[in-house]
């Protein structure tokens, strides 16, 4: 797993109060327990954390793509 | 009743907002005051709210109808005194006038400190209470945003329109164990109502339930409550402290 992916799984996990190792990086965010209010939330911390900027689109529905979309504008 | 607490309270030297900030205090939170200025009035005020000087209190000069100013000063407050648990909007003016004569500023300047500010210093500290997944939001809101009221069109907007967001807010935030209420006081003794004559106030004793005019500490004891766990199934309530002026 990269630094990215790695450092979006552990904001998410702290915010639904869960282990690292629990959080799947593959299924859909609301799979995972996350609504769009939860989404809109945690992009504002991943860009707050990483210091970048995400702009989400529908077809970002998992961390994998979030990942992916991050690491792509850097 | 708030031991370990941090408080934010914003029109924190004056009035109902210095009432709440000392009972706070005496509860033991350590209290945030932000007022406009830094200035000997309220230096004094502060002195007044921690008169033993053993409390944990600090002033914060801070421009609350500025979104940038507001987050320079959440940031400094977080920084200062930690997670913030508690937020008191309080601050608010009045620029009162028949409805013809409110100029462009008299209506834009409630509005930007009464509804704009409260939304500012909320938007500024509620993420902090989404990653603490707790919080308590009060909003100063007046029985003059439920019934309305001559001469102040422009004040009963701001206060009505704080009843719409504490709502709004409640909903969004219940499920991150945030709350949201509203007070909305009636006529209480502060620098707001001492612009009335003594006929005035009689007039206005009159019409409540309770003949007499409420006291800061009347209001702080609700902020108190709300502020604490004591209230912890209640959100998205508008409660008022009137002495049974609007019933």
């Amino acid at each position: 797993m990269n630094e990215t992916k790695e450092a979006i799984v552990k904001i998410i996990a702290e915010y639904l109060d869960k282990d690292a190792s629990e959080i799947s990086t593959t299924e859909n965010f609301t799979d995972i327990g996350l609504d769009s209010l939860d989404i809109m939330e945690l992009v504002m911390q991943i860009q707050d954390e990483l210091e970048c900027k995400i702009e989400l689109s529908q077809d970002i529905t998992n961390i994998d793509k979030l990942a992916e979309l991050i690491e792509s504008n850097k | 009743m708030l031991e370990g607490k941090c408080a934010v309270v914003t029109g924190g030297t004056r009035g109902i907002g210095k009432a709440v900030a000392k009972k706070f205090l005496l509860s033991g939170a350590a209290v945030a005051v932000i007022a406009t200025k830094d200035s000997e009035d309220a230096r004094k005020a502060l002195k007044e709210i921690n008169p033993e000087g053993t409390g944990r209190v600090k002033l914060y000069a801070c421009d609350i109808s500025d979104p940038e100013a507001v987050d320079v000063t959440a940031k400094q407050i977080t920084e200062e005194l930690g997670k913030v648990d508690i937020l008191v909007n309080n601050a608010g003016i009045t620029r009162d006038n028949i409805l013809p004569a409110l100029s462009k500023d008299d209506i834009d300047s409630v509005i930007d400190i009464n509804l704009k500010g409260t939304m500012y210093v909320t938007k500024a500290f509620i993420r902090g209470m989404v990653r603490a997944k707790s919080g308590s939001i009060i909003n100063m809101s007046s029985v003059v945003g439920l019934m309305g009221n001559k001469g102040q069109t422009n004040y009963a907007a701001s206060k009505a329109g704080i009843i719409g967001f504490t709502k709004a807010v409640a909903r969004e935030y219940g499920r991150k164990n945030i709350r949201c209420n509203a007070i909305a006081p009636g006529f209480i003794e502060t620098r707001m109502t001492d612009a009335l004559n003594e006929e005035q106030k009689k007039e206005i004793i009159k019409t409540l339930a309770i003949e007499r005019l409420g006291k800061p500490e009347d209001v702080a004891e609700l902020a108190l409550f709300l502020a604490s766990d004591s209230s912890s199934y209640i959100t998205g309530e508008v409660i008022k402290v009137d002495g049974g002026m609007y019933v």
